[in-house]
């Protein structure tokens, strides 16, 4: 290029500076917006690969059911690709703070891989210090150089005893770190507290004692330098899982059968020990029993001496009575005799005795009579000397008396003696003087004495014997008595004896059972023991690779939506931006034809004269897209990183120049810049320089189709036919502002829409689909009343207003094939079930539909992903893998995840069991945040039922913060979509401006008002900005349409809402951005210079 | 009172440090229904001039008198207003509205103005009775100057101003542009000023003003115009 026309091409920059300014513009845009939408995703994942290789975060994580231990590791490092492993361990804890307990996951400070990054404080090194993560001081309100208070879940150890994991309690808090393990707020659930862990924070290991490693972390060898996030890398890592899993299949066995091996080694030694004591107690027993056979003997042969005894003492006794009786009875003869002699000895002595008495009596009476008469006598003396003493005259009276007893005395003495004679006589006819009579009784009396002298002594002879006798006899009976003692002595003793055998026997009766029962127990329990060893089940691994975490997958994810919308937002704009640039430069070579013409009349050839004009194409779009570029890679990967960034914990973000995309926007751009250029050069060189130099023949006038409507055309005012006329004058410009506005309205509506779609697809899915408030889950062990129970226990509950039991289980389809996850929900009562969950057709939210028992209802996102309508049939496997086919009922609306629901019947009938309700459903009334995490915890204090419980308002907090950010994302887009049109709308209103400038300042030479003018030219502006617009709306329908399903993961269904709202939006934005830019055609076309009219056509 | 008195006007032209005087104390009268031919060479300022009797320049000092009005004083809407009610104005490269045809070109200026001719009659009056619904792009040179001075005059203006009518045209066209000009001078009685570097032309005017670095320095009038069929050049 020669240097004048150099200096030509950047004079020419100067001068129309402005034009150059939106080609730039425009570029800058276009370029910008494509290149910093595409780039954001890569941005992105580089942004998480380099926090991952910077932290040397894991590759592959091994879990298992059984912990693991060195062993494993050591196999494990046999892996020839694995570069580095380390052990860790993680226990979910408590931690209680002035007002709450929160649930957190501490594990060990790694050392090699997942390293921490350190934001305040250092790392621990005594054991009883920790760090946690940010979050954690800000949640809890403690400082750097706090202590807290860990309380660990228990675990089993090897020998099934519950023991922690720390040895630690009490942590002072040192600093403050971010781990590569939780990069988004999501920290897992866990059986503790509310059941959802909220922070992370480690302990050094030096504070852990336990038996196993609860992880084990693997980085693999030479994938440092691959994208964490691309397929080779996925490639790589599956590869070495493999490696990974088998080395898990022969540990999993290995460890099965070390841990079967342990355990029948301690049934084995049970079952010795158990035998053995068996023997024992059998030998026990059996001595047991030989001693009371012994001592049942011993008693025998003592009892037969008793009785041997006895019986010799009996006979001996007996002897011995007899003699006695013998004796008694010589004595009794000797008696008989004695009683004879005494009876005739008596009889002697008796008549002795009666003469002697006869005697006695005679002498008696006669000495009686005797004293008689003596005494009478006397009497009668007494009796005459009274009489003579007294006066027989005075006292005749008594003188009578004692006359009278006078006479008495002297009857009495006279019949007196009367009686003497008599006895005198009775005593003479014995023979025997009356004085004879004493000594003849004393001599009677000595007969009599000697008698019974005699007899006396004859009976003491016999009482003496007799008393012998007695005496023997009592001696006999005493010796008796004795013997008899003796032996019943024995014989109690014997009893007694007998009596302690029979109790030792019942004793050992009962040591036996008891021994027998024991023994029955210990084997009962070994033999469950043995029954569990073969119940043990094969441990576990889970080999997980960063895809399984779930910050590292949301992350991803959401890459992959912002990739998404990348495909179509940018594309549009840099569409639209093209087209622009395109016009302006095409305007640009035609409006300097004569200038071609002079250069090619002066000798300069094609590829000269062209080059300036490419020379200021390539200016304007190499500079723009430079611009663009350095400004769009960074701005816009970093806004949206940022606004990520609120979700994630990721230091720092990594921006990257993308030189893919770069070369595409920057080719793109030239394309349509530097193609148009050289495309209007290359019409215009065409021409001779004579041709070229003459003004252009100004395009023709034409008439329009509607001229020939006259009927049309003659109402129409005479300003309107100008304008209609103009319309279908510049036809290409007519399509750049209806496609330029078109693209700009249908950006916009379709970012509304999208936003829409997004942010009502929550309040959608948890507002009118999911009524229920709360999921409680049931354990697995529990029985069927306990369920009752507990749903009896929330539905008392004030807060709780209304409760159903349901069965929730993970279910696959075999047919058609889906990868999907897919919960089975089986409602206990299928009527109630709609005050839970509305089963409804999203088109006509009228149609309820009710869980019939002959077929299912699939929401729709399934549906539509498989393909499946309604009267399909399915294939569906349940969690025990039990496959059944079902036809399908209906389809009903569902925005989030995926769920087949099943009528209980229907249920029982295919799987052919009782279904078992695992969750409870439950409404609460309205209640406060703090009252919900109150009930939660509530719920969760019964630990036997209730394995975890899940606000809804919690899940919604979570997705609303997702679709939050990517509301944010829209916003961007929307305001870029304004820009665009701004800077369209502006572009093409210069455009049409300086095309038609000669005819504006002849106007208004010809005395046209201000007003219209404008009139005259942005009245066909707005025609065509308005079928733009509404063209726009239509497009914008079909984009919004394209990009949703797009952007939507197969999980979840964007609740599409194409509102009037977002119509009116989007053209009402347009419309802003078109009035501002007429106001700055008004203005432009004020600063019209008339003397523009007098020139001549260049 | 001359129709237009131009007095004593100044037009300076500033260029960064550098002012140009355009009209430096330039001073001439033009009487109602004359045709005025204004010539000199170019930048004399004869263009300068038009345009502020045109009303679409300003004056940086002097009064411009048209019909007893000083026009100098007008701005923006009342200088627009004058435009539309008082002036034609017949440019070198015609300034038609392509997109319109000859009949719609004159109706642009007559839809604005109150006492308007009938389009149609003015196109007659020009000899376009056949063209009328042509486009310009149909049209020879003469005759879209035909369209444009029959647009000048429709509007019935006070003044027509012709700024080299015949630039672009060919002898004899410029010559029956020329002759047309005359005709609707002396017919229509209406007051035409000419601007031309061509002197030649000067026989055809009543009054020539004669422009040389932004003076009007020589002002003749010619009691007996030559047609212009009689002049050659």
């Amino acid at each position: 290029m020669k240097k004048t026309l150099i200096k030509d091409s950047f004079r020419e920059i100067r001068y129309t500076f402005k034009r150059f300014l939106s080609i730039l513009l425009i570029v800058f845009l276009g370029v910008g917006f494509f290149a910093g939408v595409k780039a954001t995703s890569p941005d992105m994942e580089k942004t998480l690969d380099a926090y991952f290789d910077q932290t040397a975060a894991y590759d592959i994580e091994v879990l298992s059911t059984l912990g693991l231990k060195d062993e494993d590791i050591a196999k494990l490092k046999e892996i020839e690709e694995i570069e580095n492993l380390e052990a860790s361990y993680s226990v979910d804890a408590l931690v209680h703070t002035d007002s709450k307990e929160i649930v957190v996951k501490v594990s060990s400070v790694p050392e090699t891989i997942n390293n921490l990054t350190l934001l305040q404080g250092k790392l621990p090194e005594a054991k009883q210090e920790c760090v946690v993560e940010e979050s954690f001081l800000e949640g809890t309100g403690y400082q750097i150089g706090d202590t807290i208070t860990i309380e660990p879940e228990m675990l089993q150890d090897e020998e099934g005893n519950d023991t922690s994991m720390l040895t630690e309690t009490e942590f002072t808090i040192v600093g403050t770190v971010q781990s590569p393990l939780y990069i988004s707020h999501s920290r897992g659930s866990s059986k503790l507290g509310s059941g959802k862990i909220k922070y992370y924070l480690f302990v050094p290991k030096q504070a852990i004692d336990f038996p196993f490693y609860t992880e084990l972390y693997m980085t693999v060898k030479d994938v440092k330098q691959l994208n964490t996030a691309s397929d080779t890398y996925t490639d790589t890592i599956s590869e070495i899982k493999e490696k990974v899993e088998a080395v898990g299949e022969t540990r999993k066995q290995e460890r099965y059968d070390e841990i079967v091996a342990e355990a029948n080694q301690k049934v084995e030694d049970a079952q010795k020990t158990l035998d053995e004591e068996k023997q024992k107690a059998e030998t026990e027993l059996s001595d047991a029993e030989k001693q009371i056979a012994d001592a049942k003997s011993t008693i025998e042969s003592s009892k037969a001496e008793v009785n041997s005894k006895e019986r010799k003492a009996n006979q001996e006794f007996a002897s011995a009575e007899q003699k006695l009786q013998e004796a008694k009875e010589e004595i009794e003869q000797g008696e008989a005799s004695l009683q004879e002699a005494k009876k005739q000895a008596e009889t002697k002595i008796t008549e002795a005795q009666t003469k002697l008495e006869q005697l006695s009596t005679l002498q008696e009476q006669y000495t009686k009579i005797t004293s008689g008469l003596e005494t009478l006598q006397e009497s009668l003396n007494n009796i005459k000397e009274q009489i003579q003493k007294l006066d027989p005259e005075k006292q005749k009276a008594e003188i009578a008396v004692l006359e009278k007893q006078q006479k008495e005395l002297q009857a009495q003495q006279t019949t007196l003696q009367a009686q003497k004679k008599q006895i005198e006589t009775a005593i003479t006819s014995a023979g025997l003087q009356p004085d004879a009579i004493a000594s003849t009784i004393a001599t009677i009396q000595k007969q009599i004495e000697t008698a019974n002298q005699e007899l006396t002594s004859k009976e003491t002879l016999l009482n003496n014997s007799k008393k012998e006798i007695e005496t023997q006899e009592k001696a006999l009976q005493s010796t008796k008595k004795q013997t008899q003692t003796q032996i019943a002595n024995a014989r109690a003793e014997i009893e007694k004896g007998e009596q302690e055998i029979a109790e030792n026997e019942a004793k050992l009766e009962d040591a036996r059972k008891e021994a027998d029962e024991k023994i029955a127990d210990a084997q009962t329990k070994l033999d469950d023991a043995k029954d569990k060893i073969k119940q043990i089940e094969k441990p576990e691994w889970y080999i997980l690779t960063r895809e399984e975490n779930q910050g590292y997958v949301e992350y991803l994810q959401d890459a992959d939506r912002i990739a998404n919308i990348g495909k179509v937002f940018p594309i549009v704009f840099f569409v639209v931006a093209a087209l622009i640039s395109l016009t302006s430069m095409n305007r640009m070579v035609e409006e300097q034809r004569g200038e071609i013409g002079t250069l090619k009349a002066l000798g300069y050839n094609k590829v000269q004269i062209a080059s300036k004009y490419i020379l200021y194409a390539l200016l304007a779009t190499v500079i723009g897209s430079v611009l663009g570029m350095c400004v769009g890679f960074q701005l816009i990967p970093g806004i949206i990183i940022d606004i990520y960034g609120m979700m994630y914990t990721i230091p720092e973000t990594v921006i990257e120049f993308n030189t893919y995309y770069a070369v595409t926007g920057l080719l793109a751009a030239l394309l349509c810049t530097v193609g148009a250029t050289i495309y209007t050069c290359v019409k215009e060189l065409m021409g001779t320089p004579a041709k070229l130099m003459r003004p252009k023949a100004p395009k023709p006038g034409k008439r329009v189709l509607l001229e020939k409507i006259p009927f049309l055309w003659s109402r129409l005012k005479f300003s309107q036919k100008v304008t209609v006329r103009n319309i279908f004058r510049y036809k290409k410009r007519f399509l750049m502002t209806i496609i330029g506005v078109m693209g700009c309205t249908s950006l916009i509506v379709a970012g509304f829409a999208l936003r829409d779609s997004v942010t009502s697809m929550i309040p959608s899915q948890y507002g009118e689909i999911f009524k229920y408030d709360l999921q409680v889950s049931i354990r697995d062990d529990i029985t069927r009343e306990q369920i009752e129970e507990e749903a009896e226990n929330l539905q008392a509950k004030d807060s709780v207003s209304d409760v159903i039991k349901v069965n929730m289980q993970a279910v696959t389809m075999e047919e058609p094939s889906s990868n999907q996850d897919i919960q089975l929900i089986v409602p206990e009562e299928v009527d109630r079930l709609q005050d839970f969950i509305v089963l409804r057709d999203r088109k006509k939210p009228d149609t309820v539909y009710s869980l019939s028992d002959t077929g299912v209802i699939l929401t729709e996102k399934l549906a539509t992903l498989l393909d499946i309508k309604v009267g399909d049939t399915i294939r569906i496997k349940n969690s025990d893998d039990k496959e059944v086919e079902v036809t399908v009922d209906a389809i009903t609306e569902n925005y989030l995840l995926h769920y087949i629901y099943m009528s209980p019947n229907l249920y029982n009938t295919l799987y052919g069991e009782n279904v078992r309700y695992n969750d409870i459903l439950g409404k609460t009334t309205e209640l406060t945040e703090e009252k919900e995490t109150k009930l939660a915890t509530e719920i969760l204090q019964n630990k036997d039922t209730v394995s975890g419980v899940t606000m809804l308002n919690s899940t919604q907090n979570i997705f609303e913060e997702i679709m939050g950010n990517m509301d944010l994302v829209v916003w961007i887009l929307i305001i870029a979509a304004g820009l665009l049109a701004f800077t369209v709308l502006y572009n093409l209103s210069n455009v049409n401006i300086s095309e038609r400038i000669r005819e504006l300042a002849t106007i208004k030479v010809l005395g046209f008002y201000d007003k219209e003018v404008y009139n005259y030219v942005t009245r066909e502006t707005v025609i065509l900005t308005v079928i733009g617009m509404l063209l726009g709306a239509v497009m914008g329908y079909f984009l919004s349409m394209f990009i949703i399903k797009t952007c939507e993961l197969d999980m979840l269904m964007f609740d599409v809402r194409m509102s009037a709202v977002t119509y009116v939006l989007g053209i009402t934005i347009t419309l802003v951005f078109a009035t501002i830019v007429n106001i700055a055609t008004y203005f432009a076309l004020r600063k019209i210079d008339m003397i523009e009219s007098l020139k001549s056509v260049e | 009172m001359s129709y237009i008195e131009f007095k004593d006007v100044v037009k300076e032209y500033k260029m960064g440090e550098v002012s140009i005087k355009a009209l430096n104390h330039t001073n001439f009268t033009i009487e109602k229904g004359e045709l005025t031919v204004i010539v000199g060479p170019s930048g004399a300022g004869k263009t300068t001039a038009l345009n502020i009797l045109g009303g679409m320049d300003t004056v940086t000092s002097g009064k411009v008198l048209i019909d007893g009005k000083d026009i100098s004083t007008y701005k923006g809407k009342a200088l627009t207003k004058y435009r539309r009610e008082d002036v034609g104005f017949v440019f070198q490269f015609y300034n038609l509205v392509q997109n319109l045809t000859a009949l719609e070109n004159v109706e642009l200026a007559t839809e604005i103005c109150k006492d308007s001719l009938s389009p149609k009659e003015i196109l007659k009056k020009v000899g376009l009775k056949d063209r009328m619904k042509n486009f310009p792009a149909q049209l020879s040179g003469g005759e879209q100057q035909r369209v444009a001075i029959a647009r000048a005059i429709a509007k019935n203006p006070k003044l027509l101003l012709c700024d080299e009518p015949t630039g672009a045209l060919d002898y004899n066209t410029g010559k029956q542009i020329l002759q047309l000009l005359q005709d609707t001078a002396r017919k229509e009685n209406m007051t035409v000023v000419i601007i031309t570097h061509n002197s030649s032309l000067t026989p055809m005017a009543d009054k020539v003003i004669r422009f040389k670095n932004g003076e009007a320095y020589d002002i003749t009038t010619n009691p007996n115009p030559t047609p212009i069929q009689e002049i050659e050049w």
